[in-house]
């Protein structure tokens, strides 16, 4: 794990190794202070991202006011022209380049409009499910081609909408009739759990797959719903699959993020998530009838230990990975 | 030794930059193990003021409210005795344990100030937790503690300025204060301290900003200060962040020769100025820009991710804002990409131009 420059240097001066004068040329020289190719590199991508994404959600916002002068098929042209116009630009800027990669995401977004526009003009009746659904299956050959971290992110909460919005209308899937509460929160769990374990496996054999914030936020969807399907098990009663399922969970977290290789972030996740957990199982066997008062001191107690134990143990692996690097 | 401490080390000290021995100390600790205790000291300080309640119930045989004073006394006995603890180097349970009770004790502190006239919800009361928080943000010497105590200040204050019917005013404030903090962060002498306020302050200005969409809805009179005040206040910011982004650049920047580098100058503030100037229109869009460049400019990481969501949050919720029509927004919105595309690809343009000339 490496230790950012940021933070390094944040180091040298509260150990007082730096004099106050000296610190503006310290952050220059160690580039946290940006040079000027570096605010330029920065400036130019946020200017390339509002701009892109204000014009895909210009036309957005154009297509849900739904005008009534502007007909079906200047409405259709409208979308299907920027749609060609952004492919275009990727193809015309180069596959490898940011500003293509961003044309592509600003295609994928207009796929939806379109879509949208269709159910709008024709009223299909297509459940809402559909529109993210297809969209979704659409925008695949795209998202293969481009190559884009974001893309794919943006891809797999396209799924998570219509997953949600699946379970809402019919409360079952492909045919079992699942609805409950912890079926819907079963199926993202499996299918965010299965998205971080296909991106950490091929973060390998694709460089750009390696995005810590994209893994990040998957490990955390992962967490919130496992950690969700132990309070349902807990309180609710329910099968102890749910349990089972947890501490398999928080093992392969601790074999992946510990073992093979140290991720702090991973591992707190685990931590917070096995904290839940166990003061959920504390809570629910007091009597609140009775208003036990030593047991809820206990509880007090249990939460500030398993901080104190987390923040700890999070510490010393945080101190191990810091002098493996040595 | 670790290695990238090392080699950072031997770069300043070519340089004479650093001076003394360079310490094995332990690395900082990111800001998910600090959200972590945070969340398990409030946790944790919510069951023992349910024991704490609860025995006063069972000693005194009487309702809370009727023995506020000895509340009172209670809590900032609690208070002290955390902060004497705090001082001396302890057990990270004992630093937790502590943390819980500082919490119970300013909670029993405020609920007794509020058994004492009768409402829990006055706005003199919150003007007083905001100045007992800022009081407690300066003295008590933990960092988690001085995170939460400015995030407390920030938020009570804010809740003043709503129940006087002025929900922009502590944004307009926060927005500046962060920016201000972060672009300061290295110049002041209690450095770790001051970050602790800033992340907490940093939080505060996101909830706070959230929650004035909530209160707009609601209100019955239209506040002096309203929306409008506070996109003023955000550029102003923004023109801020831009002049101490380029007074601390100087040496590498301005004192440039080189006309590319000139030209980029100009590039960065001109974009800047028309992204915040376009923006106007969309509520928060400006504040958002405003975390991105703070971050950047001094490489922090977290800030430019919470720049990057707020903005897209505040863009996605720009679609629910009533007082335009979907049409006008298209229009704002189309104007706004078009003219920042157009600039970008012209001073692109340029800058390639004057490079190849070099």
């Amino acid at each position: 794990m490496k230790e950012s420059t940021r933070n390094i240097v944040i180091g040298f001066i509260d150990n007082k190794n730096i004099q106050k004068d000296n610190i503006l040329e310290v952050l220059e020289k160690t580039k946290i202070i940006p040079t000027s190719s570096l605010w330029y590199n920065f400036i130019d991508q946020i200017l390339l991202w509002f701009g892109a994404l204000s014009l895909a959600f210009a036309v957005l916002f154009f297509i849900a006011y739904n005008w009534v002068e502007f007909g079906h098929f200047a409405k259709f042209a409208l979308v299907e022209g920027l749609m060609f116009f952004s492919v275009m630009a990727y193809w015309y800027l180069g596959a490898e380049k940011l500003s293509a990669k961003v044309m592509l995401m600003v295609s994928s977004i207009l796929l939806g409009v379109l879509l949208a526009l269709v159910g709008q003009t024709y009223q299909t009746g297509a459940d809402p499910w559909q529109l993210f659904f297809y969209w979704a299956v659409l925008m695949l050959p795209w998202a293969f081609v481009g190559r884009f971290g974001a893309m794919w992110i943006f891809w797999i909460a396209l799924i998570n909408i219509s997953i949600l919005l699946y379970m809402n209308t019919f409360g079952r899937l492909f045919g079992f009739y699942l609805y409950s509460e912890s079926s819907l929160v079963w199926i993202f769990f499996a299918f965010n759990s299965l998205s971080l374990f296909v991106w950490e496996s091929l973060t390998g054999y694709f460089k750009w797959l390696n995005n810590s914030w994209a893994i990040r936020l998957l490990g955390f969807v992962s967490m919130v719903s496992i950690t969700w399907l132990v309070q349902i098990f807990i309180w609710e009663k329910e099968t102890p699959l749910a349990l089972l399922a947890w501490i398999g969970w928080l093992l392969v977290v601790y074999a992946v993020y510990r073992v093979k290789r140290i991720d702090l972030f991973m591992l707190s996740l685990a931590s917070l998530s096995f904290s839940i957990g166990v003061v959920t199982f504390f809570i629910n066997l007091i009597s609140w009838r009775n208003f036990e008062l030593l047991s809820i001191l206990f509880i007090g107690m249990v939460i500030i230990g398993l901080g104190a134990g987390c923040a700890s143990w999070l510490k010393s692996v945080q101190k191990e990975a810091h002098h493996e690097s040595e | 030794m670790n290695q990238s401490r090392k080699k950072v080390w031997e770069i300043l000290s070519k340089e004479k930059l650093v001076e003394g021995e360079i310490a094995d100390s332990e690395p900082e600790s990111p800001w998910y193990i600090k959200i972590l205790l945070s969340i398990s000291g409030w946790f944790g300080a919510f069951f023992l003021l349910l024991f704490v309640g609860g025995l006063f119930g069972l000693i005194f045989s009487r309702r809370v409210e009727d023995i506020y004073l000895l509340l009172m006394f209670m809590g900032g006995g609690l208070i002290y005795f955390a902060y004497s603890s705090f001082k001396e180097k302890q057990s990270e349970f004992l630093e937790h344990f502590m943390l819980a009770l500082s919490i119970t004790g300013q909670v029993m502190v405020i609920a007794s100030l509020s058994f004492m006239i009768n409402d829990i919800f006055n706005r003199d009361i919150m003007l007083l937790i905001a100045i007992f928080q800022a009081f407690l943000m300066w003295r008590i010497p933990n960092y988690i503690h001085q995170m939460m105590s400015s995030f407390f200040m920030a938020s009570s204050l804010s809740y003043f300025f709503y129940a006087i019917g002025e929900p922009f005013i502590p944004t307009m404030i926060l927005t500046f204060v962060v920016a201000w903090l972060w672009m300061n962060e290295f110049s002041f002498a209690e450095r770790k301290k001051v970050e602790a306020i800033a992340y907490g302050q940093t939080v505060a200005l996101l909830s706070v900003k959230y929650s004035t969409y909530g209160f707009w809805a609601y209100s019955k009179t239209p506040p002096i200060f309203n929306s409008g005040w506070f996109e003023f206040a955000s550029i102003l910011t923004l023109v801020y962040v831009i002049w101490m982004i380029l007074k601390e650049s100087q040496s590498s920047l301005v004192k440039a020769s080189d006309s590319v580098d000139k030209k980029r100058i100009s590039f960065i503030v001109g974009a800047v100025a028309l992204l915040g100037l376009l923006s106007f229109q969309v509520s928060g869009l400006v504040l958002g820009v405003v975390l991105l460049l703070v971050g950047f400019a001094h490489s922090h990481n977290l800030l430019i991710g919470l720049g990057v969501f707020s903005s897209l949050s505040f863009l996605s919720y720009y679609y629910y804002y009533l007082g335009d029509t979907l049409m006008d927004k298209a229009g704002v919105l189309a104007l706004m990409g078009v003219a920042i595309l157009v600039s970008r690809w012209v001073v692109t343009m340029v800058l390639k131009k004057e490079a190849s000339d070099v």
